[in-house]
């Protein structure tokens, strides 16, 4: 039997749906939809079999076997491959999170399966940090790259904190700094930054941030954005202490962004996208936008964004902004060895997505490449991408004038993958 | 003389069928996508279609198994949960809560329901996919637990706090949205 509270909400959902109409031509669009991704399949398709004839000059340049092969967590499968051809470009290994579980994916076919159930991983530090989704937001482990070793990090549900959201492991794997989302009221949304000294296992809140983005600087220092996204601020990690580290009205970010969006006036929001490099020859992603005249969201700044670029800084004087065309969102991934790779789009509208590849030392990006809505991930070498699109992945030697940084640029084109699993690394 | 039935290739008949399941259904799927999207019209179209593309590719099988809506529902749920994680990586458009709500009038049963909805919106994606299936659906807890992919032991704990939060949210006067 319903109590009073589910039957009132009922009523509210059911009013607040009252006269809710889809669109017209639903159909159509379904059907549209569906050719989009016929076409997108078929292109794949046919390239891969093109492709086959520059794999054979892909496997001369690249390391088309993994050198560290991990011993294998779980019986592998016999190669898919038995042509001898790669069944993906580039070299390395990839971990694809793949129906609630993770595995590794060699140029030859083969698969090792890392023992357990998770959702998701990253690679740093030389560990994989994986997660699981549970009612109450994700856990995250810890393991080797095989999979051994594994533990539990970060339990989910552990206070009464709604969720952990992004999760990061410093430099030298140390420490896991990590957002947590507090809903204090129906409106307010409280993100902080916390730290886990995993030797101690020891939390540590580092107080309120933004979440549009936070990255480590170093093995104790955390660049991330003031919860009003109007700076930046770097965050001690053993003592919590801030200090100012850039202003969205730094003239020189300001010139910058204008030059790159004539007419857009000066930014309103900053973000970090992380740092490459160390040392002198460290470089700083810092996203800015404008402010948007569209309504609010229920979150504070939801909506409010618009016309993004990014700016790549030394320190704080800024080498070069990309803006390229983009409707609405703006990621900026970094490569090695100062390549980069913008995805821009309008949410989940597929045909909206392209990625553009760059370098630091020059603000030219590539002509664009039409995939990449969900993710994308440089090979160890530089010089192919691959680009997450739902449940496919589409490999895209790095463009030109990018990859005129790396070893060698591959023939351009695409090719697919048509494996189960989504990527979430690419390493040697 | 016209075509009969029995005439018609089995992957038309399959074709009239998914029709006939868009036009009958999608009024009311397209009200569960705007409940778990946050009331964000343009997001609860996509993910409408998304849904339907997806089954789309796979109408034969469905219709063989009958089981097109609850696949449809699942793929709703979630890609609606996903697109709430996306909205909050890449600091996307909002989501527009006041689009169809009466937040004029904070009296009666319409501030009530205002309020209830508010803090619906506000719960985390999966809890609130769970109450909205389980109190408005009506979906049996071990079908939400095949949708969520969890137990059903968890979908009962989750609607249990879910709604603990819910009721705590209603009742919090400086929770009250001050537009």
């Amino acid at each position: 039997m319903m109590s009073d509270l589910q039957e009132r909400l009922r009523d509210a959902i059911t009013a607040s749906v009252d006269g809710a109409q889809p669109p017209p031509g639903l159909m159509a669009a379904v059907r549209r939809r569906h050719r989009r991704w016929l076409l997108r399949v078929s292109a794949a398709t046919a390239a891969a079999v093109a492709a086959v004839i520059g794999a054979v000059v892909l496997a001369g340049v690249q390391q088309s076997g993994p050198a560290h092969r991990p011993p294998a967590a779980k019986p592998s499968k016999p190669p898919a491959s038995r042509s001898g051809r790669p069944v993906f470009p580039g070299g390395g290994r990839l971990l694809l999170a793949d129906a609630g579980r993770l595995r590794w994916l060699y140029p030859d076919g083969r698969t090792t399966w890392i023992p357990g159930s998770f959702d998701g991983a990253t690679v740093s530090a030389g560990e994989v940090l994986a997660w699981k989704y549970t009612p109450f937001g994700p856990s995250y482990y810890m393991m080797r790259l095989d999979g051994s070793r594994q533990r539990l990090v970060l339990p989910a549900g552990h206070d009464s904190k709604l969720s952990v959201i992004q999760a990061l492991l410093s430099p030298d794997g140390s420490r896991l700094a990590y957002v947590r989302q507090d809903l204090g009221s129906q409106t307010v949304v409280t993100d902080s930054l916390w730290v886990l000294d995993l030797a101690a296992s020891r939390p540590a809140d580092l107080g309120p941030i933004s979440t549009t983005a936070f990255a480590w600087r170093d093995n104790r220092t955390i660049l991330a954005a003031a919860p009003d996204s109007k700076s930046l601020v770097l965050v001690s990690a053993t003592t919590g202490s801030r200090s100012g580290y850039l202003a969205v009205t730094d003239p020189a970010l300001v010139r910058a962004y204008e030059q790159a969006r004539p007419g857009a006036g000066p930014p309103a929001w900053i973000g970090s996208d992380g740092t490459a490099g160390s040392g002198a020859s460290s470089r700083l992603a810092v996203w800015l936008a404008g402010i948007s005249h569209a309504p609010g969201g229920i979150f504070p700044q939801e909506g409010t964004f618009t016309r993004p670029a990014e700016v790549i800084l030394a320190g704080s004087t800024p080498l070069v902004t990309y803006a390229p065309p983009t409707p609405q969102g703006l990621i900026l991934t970094w490569g090695p060895d100062g390549l980069v790779l913008l995805r821009t789009g309008a949410g989940d509208k597929p045909g909206s997505w392209n990625a553009y590849a760059g370098t630091v030392q020059d603000g030219r990006l590539s002509q664009p490449i039409p995939f990449g809505m969900d993710g994308a991930t440089f090979n160890p070498a530089g010089n192919v991408i691959a680009l997450q699109d739902g449940e496919g992945v589409t490999f895209w030697p790095t463009p030109r004038p990018a990859c005129e940084r790396t070893a060698r640029c591959l023939p351009s084109g695409p090719a697919g993958l048509f494996q189960p699993g989504t990527v979430q690394a690419w390493v040697q | 003389m016209g075509i009969s039935g029995d005439a018609r290739s089995p992957g038309s008949e399959v074709e009239d069928a998914f029709e006939e399941f868009v036009r009958g259904r999608s009024v009311h799927l397209f009200r569960l996508a705007l409940v778990l999207t946050g009331w964000d019209r343009a997001a609860a179209e996509d993910v409408l279609q998304i849904a339907l593309e997806r089954a789309y590719r796979r109408r034969r099988l469905l219709f063989r198994q009958g089981s097109v809506e609850p696949y449809v529902r699942r793929v709703v749920v979630n890609a609606a949960i996903d697109w709430r994680r996306m909205l909050r990586r890449r600091a996307e458009q909002p989501l527009d809560l006041a689009a169809g709500l009466a937040v004029g009038d904070r009296t009666g049963q319409v501030g009530d329901r205002d309020v209830l909805v508010r803090a619906l919106a506000a719960l985390a994606p999966k809890q609130r996919a769970v109450l909205v299936l389980r109190y408005w659906e009506d979906v049996p807890d071990d079908e939400i637990a095949v949708t969520l992919n969890c137990s059903p032991g968890t979908v009962r704990s989750q609607a249990s706090r879910a709604l603990a939060r819910l009721r705590e949210l209603s009742r919090d006067p400086s929770a009250a949205p001050s537009d």
